[in-house]
């Protein structure tokens, strides 16, 4: 019997030598698949296009994790013209076989959970317990979708006459495309993809240039699960060649998509108009990028306040796109909240994210690695440098960058203003609660926020006032728990939806009536 | 070799002994005053109503960081609404003076505080290096031992870890020199007179299970000089039980500490054992196995523990099993369980008895008698500020005892502050009899 309720898989509890140990020895034994060939897996086939891409360890880029093979254009024709047979039986597949599809999927990441952390750690440079975090997320989306499905299957009540029977139930929406980030290579693929079978969509999954491998493995880890090849389809390739040719291809109904603000953008803009042969006004779930700020009020405690700050902006770097990367002290605690940030952040540890003691990894390439010391470069020119992490101290190959802290900046420039992806954070120092939410809220984005205070009409004018889809009060701002803190923003965040909430799955899914006249003649009323 | 006699009559001797206990303690109590006014009515009134419990106890938490009257004045208007009448006389008071027109706030802020310090004072000794002194002297003279827990902020960084080590190496100093010539009291069988306790999680802001040898290798070096510094002034340490996930941790320090040459076969170190854990038995047998092979000595202070509240949101947050036990009568038996572990293994372990329950006390008592214990062999630890009556009991009887005195400032004792009122106002407590008996 299937389980009706969902719980959290538990995280690692690394305090325990044996879990340690366990995860050591998967590190250990990770790198034996690295440098194979994967090919594209579509409609049950495993295709290769000649086109090939190359996935590194962000720590040390010479070593190649696996070679994937490129998409074109007609790898996606082929894709989609399988999903769309697909599509026809996954759309009838009961309810109950699709979530027993994906909880037997769900328990083959369990069964290799180290396995799949270790890959994390190597493809895109997570330390451990974010690793395994990745992970865990990704085995609860499958477990919470299921749960969420199978209640929306029951449909909704409407009124009822004698003679009439009306049903309001939902269908799916169609061929879905999958176009995932890099940073929750495995939570954030598998929680869109696992959102969109549950509802009887078959997918295409596009993952990241820069995290193939881990997509690879999820995919087959459906195919083992008994998902058929044609429902989830594996299609790696560039954003602009492969992930546009899918959003604008007729038959594709649904997008799904985190990322950055500008894709995010042009996928919306893209599906306003209808192309020759389209027959379904396309939809699309948009999660895109925050400029996340933390207000501390004159009476946090500072404790508390300089750990989730720290976890906030540097945890995997500060490339979430819940970081926090902006920092506003009331003027009563500034001066103290800021000497005693900073040697806290000088001592991060920073090195390759195999190491137990990293705290700090890589960043994820070498693009990113120019963005943003051409940020810390130029906040350098334009503010105060209030840290600087000695260069000497970083690891002499990887993408590594250290964290900096920047005082003096002015709110409207782009640093104050644009996302970083990046450990880079802008302290503010302002004179009153009000105004730290006011400068808080001056940004076009709004996804996660935070507040240390102890006052509790300050933390209710918060809960009021502050423009974030996630505030969170008294804690670090990243970390949302599937179930429990359901993740998305507004603003220009995002449309709304909440990943790991009630409601996501009505993204996925078209309502449909249907009303038949029960009254015929000779027929008695009931 | 002792004889170990019949549980029966280890458990008919222990309510002899906590009969005796409770009387001696009532004479005692006539002559002290161990819970002064405003604490009283502020304990007594928290212990009634849960919900509000949970308020006073975050007024708490808050306030010492409060810098104007203003500040204070605004959050007991947020905290205590004027029309909650289930308020404290003392809160009640300063919530209504706050309104406009009736008392300026500085006034009314002054109050407040004044209660709040007076209840501090009650728990916390003092943050100077006089008010350590005046302790040490003055619990001499009741014939009673102190072990100082320097109270500070949690350290966020490498320069904080090294400024705790710092004021550990002048306090051991600066007390050594000022308790020269301070006779020790009776009963006390060579006992240092300069006792630090320590929170590993001081010595190093990477304190973390996830890398083990990391954080031990850091904490380390800190805890080294600390502890030379003991072994030269003949002073001891004893490393606290913070949360569960330092345990492991933490008894992986003790143990390297006590594999120091120079230092591990001269140096009077502690660890702590708290019953409420679930494995605590299995992990203390670990470590007698340790120190048998190693010839190694360790003190080995029992608690209850004190993170009850925090251990179980940990875990159930993360999905884990709560290591501690759920029903406090487990903990009680697990109490008893170590305290006969860890009496049948003196002398290769000190033992010392953290408790302020007269059955747990009677009980190890009766123990170390059933084992023919020499008295000054089993150490009893209370907490300063409760109890006093207990302690002079216990040292009537002829029993070491020793109280472990938090020394600080207001803001970071706070939270010191917060775990023992609600470690006291947990049903069943000591501090509940004594409050209505």
């Amino acid at each position: 019997m299937t389980p009706s309720t969902f719980t959290n898989e538990p995280l690692a509890n690394f305090a325990d030598a044996a879990q340690r140990q366990r995860f050591a020895q998967a590190l250990a034994e990770a790198p034996r698949i690295f440098g194979q060939d994967l090919p594209c897996l579509l409609d049950g086939r495993s295709v290769t296009t000649g086109r090939w891409l190359d996935s590194v360890n962000p720590a040390h880029p010479t070593q190649v994790i696996g070679r994937v093979a490129h998409g074109t254009q007609a790898e996606v024709e082929r894709a989609v013209e399988a999903a769309r047979r697909a599509q026809v039986r996954w759309g009838k597949t009961s309810i109950e076989q699709r979530v027993a599809l994906l909880r037997a999927t769900a328990e083959h990441l369990r069964r290799r959970r180290e396995w799949f952390a270790a890959l994390v750690v190597f493809e895109v440079g997570k330390p451990w317990r974010e690793a395994d975090a990745d992970v865990v997320e990704a085995i609860d989306y499958l477990e919470y979708y299921s749960v969420q499905m199978l209640e929306l299957a029951k449909g909704k009540s409407v009124g009822q006459r004698p003679g009439e029977a009306n049903q309001y139930r939902y269908i799916p929406r169609g061929v879905c495309a999958v176009v995932a980030p890099w940073n929750f290579p495995l939570g954030i693929l598998t929680g869109m993809s696992s959102a969109a079978l549950a509802a009887g969509n078959v997918v295409i999954l596009k993952p990241a240039e820069q995290s193939p491998i881990i997509a690879y493995h999820l995919t087959r880890a459906f195919h083992e699960a008994g998902v058929p090849p044609d429902v989830v389809q594996y299609l790696p390739g560039l954003g602009e060649e492969v992930g546009k040719a899918l959003v604008e291809h007729p038959h594709v109904a649904l997008i799904m998509f985190t990322g950055s603000k500008a894709v995010g953008l042009s996928i919306l803009r893209t599906i306003s108009v209808p192309v020759a042969g389209q027959r379904v006004m396309k939809h699309a779930v948009v999660e895109m990028g925050g400029k996340n700020a933390i207000v501390i009020d004159d009476d946090a405690d500072l404790d508390e306040a300089i750990k989730g700050i720290v976890t906030s902006a540097f945890g995997y770097q500060g490339q979430k796109c819940s970081a926090a990367s902006r920092l506003i002290a009331h003027e009563a605690v500034y001066d103290r909240l800021v000497q005693r940030l900073i040697p806290a952040v000088e001592g991060l540890v920073i090195c390759d994210p195999v190491e137990p003691r990293c705290e700090l990894g890589p960043l994820i390439d070498h693009d990113a690695l120019v963005r943003v010391r051409q940020a810390i470069a130029n906040g350098h020119s334009s503010s105060r440098c209030l840290l600087e992490y000695p260069a000497q101290r970083l690891p002499s190959e990887g993408y590594f960058v250290g964290p900096s802290l920047f005082a003096d900046v002015d709110p409207r420039s782009p640093l104050a203003q644009e996302e970083l992806f990046g450990p880079v954070v802008c302290v503010f120092r302002v004179k009153s609660f009000s105004e730290g939410i006011a400068l808080a809220n001056d940004t076009e984005y709004g996804l996660t926020g935070g507040v240390y205070s102890r006052s509790p009409s300050h933390i209710q004018e918060a809960i009021e006032s502050f423009q974030v889809g996630n505030l969170y009060l008294n804690r670090p701002i990243t970390g949302s728990i599937v179930g429990r803190q359901p993740f998305g923003g507004y603003k220009l965040s995002g449309l709304g939806t909440k990943a790991g909430g009630p409601d996501y799955l009505l993204q996925l899914v078209l309502p449909k009536t249907i009303c038949e006249n029960t009254a015929r003649h000779g027929i008695p009323l009931e | 070799m002792s004889v170990t006699q019949p549980m029966a009559s280890v458990e008919e001797r222990t309510q002899e002994i906590e009969r005796e206990l409770l009387e001696r303690a009532r004479h005692e109590h006539e002559h002290l005053t161990t819970l002064n006014r405003w604490t009283k009515q502020v304990l007594s009134w928290t212990l009634s109503d849960p919900q509000v419990k949970a308020v006073v106890l975050r007024f708490l938490d808050c306030l010492p960081s409060l810098r104007t009257p203003q500040a204070v004045v605004q959050h007991v208007r947020d905290y205590f609404p004027t029309h909650q009448r289930r308020l404290p006389h003392a809160l009640r008071l300063g919530a209504s003076l706050s309104r406009p027109g009736l008392l300026t706030a500085p006034a009314a802020a002054m109050v407040v505080r004044h209660v709040v310090e007076q209840m501090a004072r009650q728990f916390i000794a003092g943050s100077h290096l006089h008010d350590a002194v005046a302790v040490i002297r003055r619990m001499a003279d009741r014939g009673v031992l102190v072990s100082l827990d320097a109270l500070g902020e949690q350290v966020a960084s490498e320069s904080e870890a090294e400024a705790y080590m710092q004021r550990y190496l002048s306090l051991i100093e600066e007390l050594s020199v000022a308790c020269r010539g301070l006779r020790a009291p009776d009963a006390v069988g060579g006992r240092p007179m300069v006792h630090l306790s320590i929170k590993p999680s001081s010595l190093s802001a990477h304190f973390d299970p996830l890398s083990m040898e990391d954080s031990v290798s850091r904490a380390l070096d800190r805890l080294r000089r600390i502890a030379q510094q003991a072994v030269n002034h003949g002073a001891a340490i004893t490393l606290d039980m913070e949360q569960y996930q330092l345990r492991d941790v933490t008894l992986e320090l003790a143990r390297r500490l006590l594999c120091e040459p120079g230092i591990g076969e001269r140096l009077q170190l502690g660890i702590v054992l708290q019953a409420y854990l679930q494995d605590s038995e299995s992990v203390m047998k670990e470590l007698l196995g340790w120190l048998e092979a190693r010839h190694r000595r360790l003190h080995v202070r029992l608690v209850k523990g004190a993170y009850w509240d925090s251990e179980i949101a940990f875990a159930l947050q993360r999905g884990w099993g709560v290591p501690v036990y759920q029903r406090k009568l487990q903990t009680d038996q697990s109490f008893e369980r170590l305290t006969n572990l860890v009496l049948s293994h003196a002398p290769l372990v000190h033992p010392e008895v953290g408790s302020h329950h007269p059955h747990a006390i009677g009980y190890a008592m009766a123990v170390a008698e059933a084992k023919g214990l020499a008295k000054e062999t089993v150490e009893f630890q209370l907490l300063y500020g409760m109890g006093d009556a207990m302690q002079g009991a216990i040292h009537q009887m002829g029993y070491p005892v020793r109280v472990y005195t938090p020394l600080g400032e207001l803001i970071p004792g706070m939270a010191y502050l917060v775990r023992r009122i609600l470690e006291n106002t947990a049903n069943e407590s000591f501090l509940r009899q004594e409050l209505w008996g």
